[in-house]
């Protein structure tokens, strides 16, 4: 490069100096000079801009007469005057660089400097930075030695900006700019450039002299050089050595569904997503690799880089499902989704990471036009199934059966059953087609420096129940901005309104909720009578049909609106401080305000009324603040040594803060607020605050030698405010390796384009058990006693604290292998993993006559929670996908992915019960124990039915004593005989046993996409295999009593003259307990669904043009179309209501899913 | 910084901020009062334990106290269980108290005060625990969790020891609380030592004790005998020590009403308002312990002839064909008390107690002329000639037979027979529970649950 002689600069500023004095005060300065170089110094410095121009061409350019500016033109008019006399012209690159172009048009400079990708070449830049810093005179200037220049298009021909094009080996790069066009400018004629774009097969092209080098880039889904967002930054495929599932938001978009975990269903190896409830806005589980462990094993997400707090257990009340963390954000919006699987992706996460960590990236601007696009469905949803349930007459003829059996009297309304008819449907009355809609609308764009990413979302999804709806509002603002060469800042904002309607009880209980009702409302009921008001049961009525409300009267009526306010912020801060060397900083920010109100009207319907309104209020503010700050140091050393070094310092604070308040006596059913009610003393308050603080180290290394042989190191050390003083901080440490066998130069023969060999091992934590302030010794009030006849408070210690209660520690191993084919048209993966779940928190009874009772009331013995059990999931993961085009222009794809489940408690001191049917006498449905997987299913085994009495006085007498039953005494024909597990010839607690499990032995999921000339198909299949289910429904509708309605299938009861049915007899007071926990009620859950299928079309480019539009697709879509399940229930995709694993696959009556048929359009402007 | 990671529950008192202040110290002692009145604390555990597992008292009820009448009783006894948390936590709850308050800044005297009563209801715990259970834990200070799942069980005689020492220190308390009724009283600490003597035969002490609180002055019989179960008399002049009781705090749970008159009265309205249930009954022979005369019969027995609140006593209201009247029969019914939300106090330990604990220790110390007149007192209260001129042994029979009439029904009598080495001629033979056995029955079981967190807890023979 030439260095202009350091005089110049004087002598320039000394006339610089002269002529402003000559001029009036009143003017603008203005300058004068001959020469191109010394002009456009000048321009540098009174603009501080930097021009990038080849020395030797300016070294002779002068003007014949002083060209005159001054200071109050724009910058780009000078230019326009000055270089029009040299027939050159300028690009301008970002906001301070420009190019001098030559008159042959082409760059007149080393290199277009300074566009910037956020993912590859950012050396460049680098480069150019230190260049400034050490030689700020001189950096600009440079000789050129070689030019080479092209246009980049994709395989369909549409010019492609934003390329990165890098000279192998060096920092010597640009980009594309708008029209695809690249020029660089190059030491000499040799080398290999290599172009790489998201989304697109990275191409190497030796340069061999060539001054033009044009380019197609094809379009590849899953490249090796596709760049996986990881825990604190991303990596290349290729490079990755942990187990991290991706999947982009492209893929996610085909399915139209409101939610994105909705949407991950089936799509990704190791990740079982199970629906909690079909109600709109409804809660699901997610388990990444096993179920996991004792409790709640949902993974940790993190959303634009904020660690995501708000979850189940930090909501106020029952309304677990509508705390989906997922729900408030926009499914357009999403650029990414990864999910890290094993914990050498996820130790960086440390404590929180145990049950994995989804990391949700939303979209962000790209340079170029601005670009603004609708995206927007509309559907109808009706319920996917419906359960046979007896008709009026047969109901009335029921009733009597079981009545009669039970010595009791019979409704005279049923004296002649037939007469009855049909009666009402019930849940024909309760669900209906509704609507679904969504309206997406987005802008996006930028210069080279800056870039935005803006969309406003609305989504309404009205239930299949009346009553029930969920609705959404979003908005979001993407920012990156380039501030200096050396400074990037970028923000990430949402903010959004989500709206849930939902019904009373609509989960978990097999009594109350609506679902319920409408099984159990007699048939022999109407809904409205002639005047509208509700029919319900008369007095006479009611020891018949039972005390069970109108489900539509319940439906109608229901209040019970959420509201959640959401802002997630994160601002990030992003300085290059060298050229391998950057730090960064991000400020999050997760504030969501939940409004939730629930009022319980007054209502009259026969005999049953309710003339006690009750408002409940309850409003929740969770503030997540997060701090980090990191330093990556990237590098290559002797071409082969390729080293990045990681780490960081960040701290959060979570506050979670609820008031409730609760009145009741509202004057009217429309007056539903609290001050509406009756004063003081009918009117409750109560709340709760707590807080959880992080703070945390964090590190990581990834060494790749020649390309081949990859080293990942991981570390977090976490302190928080849940951990114990004696165990403050916690330490999470993973190793993985990898080996890219497919590099080596014997593979290079082979047909097989990629091969890598995985393995890595680590250990993370859960901290979700450990609960807030553990260590401290609670006092508790309330203790009372009286003295001098006034009662006066006292105050004991209520809680034995813990101070050495320590996070659960998950240890994974994981074997895993890549492999590709066919120039990586076919890629399969496949990963071993053993996770143990260590350390696992549960409650230990602490000795009585250490004295400490937790109530007031003396009953609940004191627990101290310590780490104690271990639970053990191993499982297979394997997935698939193959694409192809063919020469006619037909391509296709296909992804298949399956995950096994291995579950197994190691340790476990107590066994836990769980997953009772809800308020109801069967009671308690699961049983975890040590040995066994988690929540199986646990109760009696039924041995038929006693067909006829001496089938029962044969039972009975088993034993030899007269006076004892086998049974019971009420025992008698028609009723279930259950198997006799000990041997002692009697049915006793005893006789229970181990009923099989909820947790399938795989999941799987397949996916076609099929395009021609602008017609696509998708096609999602889904799927589990060797899990069962508890359907509670049958509870009330194959159970023995009366007072509610049954199934058809008890049409076929056992009679006396029907003595061979499988269905148990009618009798009111069910004497032998026929509802007893049992394998009658549990059924094989496995289900393979077309959980979505769309079928687009895309106009061709002429003529959306013609529409003034740069895209047009239209596309129709369904979803749950068909599944083949022998479950009985209303649909086997059965997880937790409560998300705890204990009481899984457990089918409390659950608002049932629908089948949507909806039609959808993308336009592009 | 590490003062980032520290959050104490924000919705919770925990041990660092309280005990600060006097209200923390005052209210950390009221809760010790209120593990004494607990289900089967002093609530029902004296009738249990006292008079149904003896020969006064019987249950019918499978729910209820049937295994500790018939001694069928085992360690997964919830009865016993529920006993035992409340005299640990009565312990426990003392232990804090003595260990926390010392460093509390407060008025002396109150401080002072404090740590007495928590002296007094650790040794009344303590007093409960061994004399049902026999050989305990020692604890006298809060336990350290490294040792919660060790302790082991003490010889008797340490417990013993620490109940005499907390006693004797107790003595410090007040004689009175003019607007506290119902705290621990210097009185009460002196007629617990004296039945502690008592219970260790150590007779002279036994009798100094007692003399020591008649001199006192400050006690003395009610001229009616019923006056001490009518609220009306409530802590005064023959009350050392009771159980406070309010009614109308609610029903089950942690009310602050007495249960006892549900547990023993019958379902009619007149008699208890809402309703009782008879669980606890008076064995049929204890209508024939009575002298003729003695107007204590009428008040302990509901029985054919009886009238209360106008209403004849109907006998087939009771298997037995009686009822337990005292906790009933001194007031009428008062319509506001739940079913199990009685108003009236339980005595713990009365003046006549005293007077008998007197003659008692004298007598064993040969003084029996002297101690004629104490027993004479209790005697002349219920209407009934003195007796005179008895040898050693028959004035010991007389004590006996004195104090199961007179404390009928208040938790005495397993005990009293245990102490005179009846039990198995009262309860086995004349009582006819064939089941009883000693020595197992003479201490009831360690519960199990227990043991299974902490088998070095041995469990007493024959369990």
């Amino acid at each position: 490069s030439v260095l202009p002689p350091l005089a110049f600069g004087q002598e320039y500023a000394s006339r610089v100096a002269s002529s402003s004095q000559r001029r009036p005060r009143h003017l603008s300065v203005t300058f004068e000079s001959k020469s191109l170089k010394e002009i456009l110094f000048s321009l540098e410095n009174v603009y501080h801009v930097s021009f990038n121009y080849d020395d030797d061409v300016l070294r002779d350019a002068y003007l014949k007469e002083n060209f005159v500016w001054n200071k109050n033109e724009k910058l780009e008019r000078i230019l326009d005057r000055l270089l029009v006399n040299f027939q050159m012209s300028y690009k301008r690159i970002d906001k301070s660089n420009f190019l001098i172009l030559s008159k042959r048009g082409e760059d007149s400079t080393e290199s277009s400097k300074g566009v910037v990708s956020p993912t590859v070449g950012s050396n460049f830049q680098q480069t150019y930075l230190t260049q400034r810093l050490n030689e700020p005179m001189a950096s600009t200037r440079t000789t050129i030695d070689f030019t080479v220049s092209g246009v980049i298009t994709s395989d369909d021909g549409e010019t492609l900006p934003g390329v990165n094009i890098l000279l192998k080996g060096t920092s010597k790069g640009t980009t594309s700019d708008a029209n695809g066009r690249y020029t660089l400018i190059l030491p000499d004629a040799e080398g290999v450039l290599v172009f790489s774009f998201i989304g697109y097969t990275t191409r190497e092209e030796a340069i061999g002299n060539r001054s033009t080098i044009d380019i197609k880039m094809t379009a590849d889904t899953k490249t090796l050089s596709e760049v996986i967002v990881v825990g604190y930054g991303s990596q290349e495929n290729k490079d990755v050595t942990g187990a991290v599932g991706a999947i982009n938001g492209t893929k996610l978009a085909t399915s139209a569904v409101p939610s994105v975990d909705q949407a991950l269903q089936g799509r990704m190896s190791g990740v079982y997503v199970t629906t909690n409830s079909g109600e709109p806005g409804g809660g699901l589980s997610m388990r990444v690799r096993g179920m996991g462990g004792l409790g709640v094993s949902e993974p940790l997400y993190v959303i634009d880089g904020v660690i995501i707090t708000y979850n189940a257990s930090s909501s106020y009340g029952y309304k677990e499902t509508a705390n989906n963390p997922l729900a408030t954000l926009n499914m357009a919006d999403i650029e990414s989704i990864s999910v890290l699987k094993d914990a050498s992706a996820s130790a960086i996460y440390g404590a929180r990471a145990g049950n994995g960590v989804v990391i949700i990236t939303t979209k962000r601007g790209k340079s170029g036009a601005p670009r603004l696009s609708y995206e927007g469905y509309y559907g109808v949803q009706t319920v996917a199934k419906t359960l046979d349930v007896m008709d009026a007459s047969e109901y009335a003829s029921y009733s009597n059966d079981a009545r009669t059996a039970a010595g009791l009297g019979t409704n005279l309304k049923f004296a002649n059953p037939a007469s009855l008819g049909k009666g009402t449907d019930w849940q024909d009355a309760i669900f209906r087609s509704a609507p679904i809609q969504n309206h997406q609308l987005s802008l996006s764009g930028g210069s080279d420096n800056s870039q935005y990413y803006i969309s406003a979302g609305y989504m309404k999804q009205d239930g299949i129940i009346t009553g029930s709806s969920f609705s959404r509002y979003s908005l979001r603002l993407n920012l990156d901005n380039k501030v200096t060469s050396w400074l990037k800042i970028g923000n990430s904002l949402t903010l959004s309104r989500s709206f849930n309607q939902s019904l009373t009880n609509n989960n978990g209980d097999r009594y109350a909720g609506i679902v319920a009702q409408a099984l159990r409302r007699s048939p022999t009921l109407g809904i409205r009578n002639a005047d509208g008001s509700w029919v319900g049961p008369d007095n006479s009525d009611l020891a018949y049909v039972g005390v069970i409300n109108n489900p539509v009267m319940l439906a109608t009526l229901n209040n019970e609106p959420n509201e959640r306010l959401r802002a997630l912020e994160n601002f990030n801060v992003e300085i290059k401080l060298h050229k391998n060397l950057t730090f960064q900083t991000n400020l999050g920010v997760d504030y969501v305000l939940t409004n939730y109100n629930r009022f319980k009207p007054t209502f009259v319907e026969g005999a049953l009324s309710n003339n006690k309104p009750e408002a409940t209020s309850t409003k929740s503010t969770l503030s997540n603040l997060l701090a980090e700050n990191t330093l990556a140091y990237k590098n290559t050393f002797n071409a082969k040594h390729k080293l990045e070094v990681l780490g960081g310092y960040t701290a959060q604070l979570s506050t979670s803060d609820v008031v409730s308040a609760l009145s009741f006596f509202q004057l009217t059913n429309d007056l539903t607020t609290i001050d509406a009610g009756s004063p003081n003393p009918d009117r409750q308050a109560s709340g709760s605050k707590s807080q959880t603080s992080y703070v945390s180290l964090l590190g990581r290394v990834n060494y790749a030698f020649a390309d081949k042989y990859l080293l990942t190191a991981n570390i977090r050390r976490d302190g928080s405010s849940v951990f114990t003083s004696q165990n403050k901080y916690g330490i999470f440490p993973s190793f993985s390796a990898g080996w890219r066998i497919s590099e080596e130069t014997f593979m290079k023969a082979t047909p097989i384009s990629n091969l890598k060999l995985r393995a890595s091992w680590g250990q993370v934590g859960i901290d979700g058990s450990l609960g807030i302030g553990t260590e401290y010794a609670t006092i508790g009030s309330g203790y009372k006693y009286n003295f001098g006849g006034k009662v006066v408070n006292g105050m004991t210690a209520n809680r034995v604290p813990n101070t050495s209660l320590k996070w659960e520690t998950v240890t994974q191993t994981d074997i895993g292998i890549d492999l590709g084919l066919l120039d990586n048209r076919l890629n399969f993966t496949a990963d071993y993993f053993i996770k143990n779940y260590g350390d696992m928190i549960t409650d230990k009874r602490m000795p009585i006559y250490a004295g400490m009772v937790s109530d007031a009331y003396y009953t609940n013995p004191i627990s101290q929670p310590i780490n104690s059990a271990n639970v053990q999931n191993k499982g297979l993961e394997l997935a698939l996908n193959y694409q192809n085009r063919t020469m006619g222009g037909f391509s296709y794809s296909v992804e298949a992915n399956m995950t096994t489940f291995s579950n197994k408690v190691i340790s476990l001191t107590d066994d836990i019960i769980a997953g009772s049917t809800g308020n109801s006498d069967p009671g308690f449905l699961t049983r975890t124990t040590q040995g066994r997987s988690i929540g199986e299913f646990y109760g009696y085994v039924t041995d038929g039915i006693f067909h006829n009495q001496a089938e029962v006085d044969a039972a009975n007498a088993l034993d030899g004593q007269p006076t004892l039953y086998y049974q019971s005494s009420g025992t008698a024909p028609g009723d279930i005989k259950y198997k006799d597990l000990d041997g002692d010839n009697r049915i006793t607690d005893k006789d229970r046993t181990y009923l099989g499990s909820p947790i399938p032995n795989f999941a799987y999921g397949f996916s076609t996409n099929l395009e021609y000339k602008g017609f696509s198909l998708n096609m999602l299949f889904q799927g589990v295999h060797g899990n069962k289910i508890v359907n509670v429904n049958r509870y009330i509708l194959e159970s023995s009593t009366d007072g509610e309605n049954k199934g058809t299938a008890m049409v076929g009861r056992w009679t006396d003259a029907n003595p061979n049915s499988n269905f148990p007899r009618a009798i009111s007071t069910d004497p032998n307990n026929n509802d007893r926990a049992s394998d009658r009620f549990i059924e094989n859950g496995a289900y393979l669904r077309l959980k979505n299928i769309q079928l687009g079309y895309t106009l061709p480019g002429n003529v959306a043009e013609r529409m003034h539009l740069s895209n047009i697709k239209v596309y129709l879509s369904a979803q749950n179309l068909w599944t083949i399940t022998k479950y009985s229930g209303y649909n086997p995709d059965i997880g937790a209501q409560t998300q705890n694993n204990t009481s899984y696959g457990i089918d409390n009556t659950v608002y049932p899913n629908s089948v949507t048929f909806l039609g959808g359009i993308n336009i592009g402007l | 910084g590490d003062d980032f990671l520290v959050r104490a529950p924000l919705n919770q008192i925990t041990e660092e901020n309280f005990w600060k202040t006097d209200q923390d110290a005052t209210m950390a002692v009221n809760a010790i009062y209120d593990a004494l009145q607990t289900d089967l604390g002093y609530r029902l555990g004296g009738l249990m334990f006292g008079d149904v597992a003896a020969d006064d008292m019987t249950c019918f009820d499978v729910n209820w106290f049937v295994p500790q009448d018939n001694f069928t009783v085992n360690p997964s006894d919830p009865q016993v269980l529920a006993a035992w948390r409340a005299w640990w936590a009565g312990v426990a709850r003392s232990n804090a108290v003595l260990d926390r308050v010392p460093a509390i800044t407060m008025d002396e005297t109150l401080k002072q005060r404090l740590l007495n009563e928590a002296k007094f209801l650790r040794a009344v715990s303590y007093f409960n625990i061994v004399t049902i259970w026999g050989d305990a834990p020692l604890m006298v200070h809060e336990l350290e969790q490294s040792k919660v799942f060790t302790v082991t069980r003490q010889p008797q005689a340490e417990i013993w020891a620490q109940i005499e020492k907390d006693f004797t220190d107790a003595q410090g308390l007040p004689l009175s609380y003019p607007n506290e009724a119902g705290r621990a009283t210097k009185g009460a600490a002196m007629a617990f030592l004296s039945r502690t003597y008592l219970y260790e035969k150590k007779w002279q002490e036994a009798a100094n004790k007692a003399k020591e609180v008649i001199d006192l002055g400050i006690y003395n019989l009610h001229d009616q005998y019923i006056k001490n179960y009518q609220t009306a008399f409530e802590n005064s002049v023959e009350s050392i020590f009771e159980i406070q009781y309010v009614a109308g705090t609610g029903g089950w749970g942690n009310n602050e009403g007495n249960w006892v008159p549900s547990y023993t009265g019958p379902g009619n309205t007149a008699y208890v308002a809402s309703g009782a249930w008879g669980i606890v009954l008076p064995a049929t022979a204890s209508k024939d312990i009575y002298e003729a005369d003695d107007n204590r019969r009428a008040v302990n027995l509901f029985e054919q002839g009886s009238v209360y609140n106008n209403t004849p006593f109907d006998p087939k209201w009771s298997q037995t064909g009686l009822m337990l009247a005292k906790y009933i029969v001194g007031d009428l019914p008062v319509a506001t008390e739940g079913a199990i939300d009685g108003e009236r106090n339980m005595p713990i330990i009365r003046y006549a107690e005293v007077l008998l604990t007197y003659a008692e220790a004298l007598n064993e110390l040969g003084q029996t002329t002297t101690a004629e007149s104490y027993l004479n007192k209790i005697r002349a209260r219920a209407g009934l000639d003195p007796k005179t001129g008895l040898d050693q042994d028959a004035f010991r029979d007389a004590v006996m037979q004195e104090r199961r009439i007179e404390f009928f029904g208040e938790g005495h009598r397993f005990f009293d027979l245990r102490r005179a080495g009846k039990l198995d001629e009262a309860v086995r033979i004349d009582a006819g529970k064939a089941n009883y056995t000693e020595p197992k029955n003479l201490y009831f079981p360690i519960p199990q649950a227990e043991r299974d967190l902490n088998p070095g807890l041995e469990q007493n023979t024959g369990y």
